[in-house]
């Protein structure tokens, strides 16, 4: 299974990369939505696809509108990833098209159970993730 | 995190929200903890604003260890391998999300900005306030860590002199 991070901070993309990487997905980034797009078209859809909101040349939610309107990407679960827990925000991005909406910061176990809902991961982070992220 | 939406966030919740981060993002670092006040000049101060129904500035400073310690835990890579693009971009992304936190616990509707990073001390005396500034002090690793937020009048994005340090 394939994933493609967008977010404009390397930091967040590796910490998100690190999660879903141990959930069996091999892991694409893109540093904005204009980038994600391309890259979307120039390939076999991913299976996932964690967008932040607030980026440069291209918002998360800009990203999330072309995806939605292109057949091609019908089936790509989307999850927005944002700092901001705004009820209103949360509506824009699931009427946008986003599957589901994760607040930063986040739980990694609650990102695999997201994940698991809807077959996608693994089944679960795996012993030594879990065990690292209960602690915290 | 559960806090009462109110006019201007209180020290509480700005501690809760900060450790919480800290525990997701940092734990592989140690807690962070409260600290007494300190005349800390910090080595690197990051910001965000936010504007509309509740206008402010959240910064967060830290000493020149601290910063790329965050950095190297974030991102997972050694310290000697960290370029200053990656402390940029970690401090800029922690008050990323700390500024998020506390747009979501004042007067809504808001926005909030992108991230800037500056060298040096607080954006705070460089601000026009407009009430009571939150100042929490904390200690992570043994290096100091310095919270802010700075309500202001109207709508301000933070400085073009801290601006030209941007990460984004």
């Amino acid at each position: 299974m394939k994933a493609l991070i967008v977010d404009d901070s390397r930091t967040m993309r590796t910490i998100l990369g690190r999660v879903i990487s141990q959930l069996g997905f091999e892991v694409e980034q893109a540093e904005n939505g204009k980038t994600a797009w391309a890259r979307l078209g120039a390939g076999v859809p991913p299976e996932l696809v964690l967008v932040d909101w607030h980026m440069p040349e291209m918002t998360g939610p800009e990203l999330v509108a072309l995806m939605r309107a292109d057949a091609r990407f019908e089936h790509v679960f989307v999850i927005m990833v944002s700092s901001e827990g705004d009820p209103a925000m949360i509506g824009e991005a699931l009427a946008t098209g986003a599957n589901e909406y994760i607040v930063k910061p986040f739980d990694a176990g609650a990102v695999a159970e997201k994940l698991a809902l809807v077959g996608l991961g693994a089944g679960g982070l795996d012993s030594k993730v879990e065990m690292e992220w209960s602690m915290r | 995190m559960e806090h009462a939406m109110s006019e201007n966030p209180n020290p509480q919740d700005l501690g809760e929200i900060v450790e919480s981060i800290w525990e997701v993002f940092l734990a592989d670092g140690g807690p962070i903890r409260h600290a007494e006040r300190t005349e800390f000049e910090p080595a690197m101060t990051a910001s965000i604003s936010i504007s509309g129904a509740w206008n402010g500035l959240v910064a967060i400073g830290f000493s020149a260890q601290a910063a790329r310690w965050s950095a190297a835990h974030m991102l997972g890579i050694p310290l000697e391998d960290l370029r200053d693009a990656d402390v940029v971009d970690a401090v800029g992304e922690l008050v990323n999300v700390i500024g998020g936190n506390v747009k979501g616990i004042v007067d809504a509707p808001t926005d909030l900005s992108l991230p800037v990073v500056a060298r040096g001390r607080s954006l705070s005396e460089q601000s026009s306030r407009a009430g009571e500034v939150i100042e929490l002090h904390f200690s992570w690793a043994d290096e100091p860590v310095s919270v802010q937020v700075i309500p202001m009048a109207g709508v301000q994005a933070p400085s073009a002199a801290a601006a030209a340090h941007s990460a984004r």
